[in-house]
């Protein structure tokens, strides 16, 4: 990737393996996040995009290798389908306050409730805040779960399979949100659609179970020859590519 | 006629009935909101194995009922997060085991049998001070907590693996909630029985319900509809002669379905 020490490095991962209960479910992940990146994750169900997610928010232990952040890093998280109850009791508002990343604060500062107004106004949700969260509809819950995760400002946004049941229309009120963010935080975008989200990102990662990062931002023959890698990573065309794929060690 | 209010067990029913509402209110919200009914009925159940060793040990049988419940609440989140028992699972067998208990040492107690239907079904009026006592201060933390705490119990209530991410002490929250659950319930099981608890627990939450959409209103509401159902059971089992705790779980249900069809 680009040379010199400009860019904000938000985090760095290197030669990762992680996995549930023992089971290895990705191994060898190495790669470098700015806080400039719009990166897209992607690849097969199972080929362990949400594991190297889970291990990026500290939420499993790799089992291997080493992982290095930024001093306070904070990462705001917008989960693959919410494992949320529809009924209950809580306004959209306060869903998205729940998103300060500060675990010590009993009440909402001044300066918080302001920020949930900026967000309401950015999502285009300033009608609906004190509505019951089970009366918006998907798009408009996955917005204001998006509002959630950026609410304590993190230095990276990590969206997981965001826009997975929601129709276009929804999808690209979601996605349009992105370029502003990207302003502000790093992104990652983790999806199985390599399709649509390639408008909305710089660069592509694939995750395919063992996995190995290729610091370069397109994929040459040589890489091809050397890995004997699918054809699938081809199909993946013009776009400036990060390459995590699938390794056929010697 | 005499003033009723010159009877001692009248006021202290009444009281109690106020403590109750506060608590019901505040605890059955968070029951009903984080879908731990099944739970809670687990729990006061398995309270009767308490009761039946005290009553074997001649101690107080709520402080045994109080252990018992809240070992059970604590055994439920722990058999289902950690033993990979399916939750129902673990509190159908922690159901029946305290009920069982209770029944064995009740059985070989010898002499006269307790009270059993007192504690199937309640007896407010028969409620002591020191009864009283205890719900008033259970109702004063319940309330000063529950304000002081009300965003990390909902945020964990709503989405607890996100709140997990944000830093919120979780474990600790859904814990201390399940010791909570544990005592009011307990603390119930003296008016209105171990079997009519849970009425009292998710009926005037499920009408204010249908009224407010936000956690902190509800709690309130409810309270004040438990308090409405309490006293007007109260005054129906005074004046007919009727089992109180019965007679507002009926009331309850009653108010419930007329809420249901006038809303519609």
């Amino acid at each position: 990737m680009t040379a010199g020490g400009e860019r904000e490095k938000l985090i760095s991962l290197e030669n990762i393996d992680a996995g549930y209960d023992g089971n290895i479910v990705v191994s060898g992940v190495s790669i470098d996040i700015y806080r400039d990146d719009i990166i897209a994750f992607i690849g097969p169900n199972g080929g362990g995009k949400t594991t190297i997610i889970k291990v990026i928010l500290e939420s499993i232990k790799p089992t291997r290798g080493q992982i290095e952040r930024k001093e306070n890093l904070k990462i705001g998280y917008l989960p693959q389908i919410n494992d949320i109850d529809l009924n209950f009791p809580i306004s959209v508002k306060d869903v998205i306050i729940s998103g300060q990343i500060d675990g010590n604060r009993l009440f909402p500062s001044k300066e918080a409730k302001q920020r949930v107004m900026e967000l309401l106004e950015f999502a285009q949700l300033t009608d609906m805040k004190d509505r019951q969260i089970g009366e918006l509809s998907g798009g408009q819950r996955q917005r204001v779960f998006l509002c959630r995760a950026i609410m304590g400002k993190p230095d990276l946004l990590i969206l997981d399979e965001p826009v997975t049941y929601m129709d276009k229309v929804a999808e690209t009120n979601l996605y349009k949100l992105l370029p502003k963010l990207a302003q502000e935080m790093g992104i990652l975008l983790v999806s199985h659609d390599i399709g649509t989200i390639s408008t909305y990102v710089k660069t592509i990662a694939c995750v395919n179970k063992s996995l190995h990062y290729h610091a370069t931002n397109k994929i040459t023959d040589d890489m091809l020859k050397i890995y004997k890698n699918p054809i699938e990573i081809i199909s993946h065309g013009t776009i400036p590519h990060r390459v995590l794929i699938n390794h056929y060690r010697q | 006629m005499n003033n009723i209010f010159e009877y001692e067990f009248v006021t202290d029913a009444l009281l109690s009935m106020v403590f109750l509402s506060i608590i019901s209110g505040i605890i059955g919200t968070y029951i009903v909101v984080r879908r731990m009914v099944f739970v809670s009925g687990g729990i006061t159940h398995a309270s009767f194995g308490g009761i039946g060793i005290a009553y074997y040990l001649g101690m107080s049988p709520i402080g045994g009922a109080m252990v018992f419940a809240i070992l059970t609440a604590l055994g439920i989140e722990i058999l289902g997060k950690k033993g990979k028992v399916r939750e129902d699972s673990a509190i159908a067998m922690l159901w029946s085991l305290g009920m069982a208990i209770g029944i064995l040492f009740m059985f070989m107690t010898p002499g006269y049998a307790p009270n059993l239907m007192g504690f199937m079904f309640g007896d407010i009026l028969s409620v002591s001070t020191t009864d009283v006592i205890s719900m008033g201060i259970m109702a004063g933390i319940t309330t000063i907590l529950s304000i002081i705490f009300y965003r990390p119990i909902m945020y964990v209530a709503f989405a607890p693996s996100f709140a997990e991410l944000t830093r919120w002490k979780v474990r600790f929250i859904s814990w201390t909630s399940s010791v909570f659950i544990a005592i009011s319930l307990v603390l119930a099981i003296k008016a209105v029985g171990i079997i009519l608890v849970l009425s009292l627990f998710t009926i005037p939450q499920t009408i204010a319900n249908m009224f407010v959409k936000n956690m902190g209103k509800m709690m309130i509401l409810s309270a004040i509809i438990a308090l409405a159902g309490g006293i007007g059971g109260l005054a129906l089992a005074f004046l007919c002669d009727l089992p109180a705790g019965a007679a507002i779980t009926v009331e309850l249900t009653i108010a419930l379905l007329a809420v249901k069809t006038i809303k519609k």
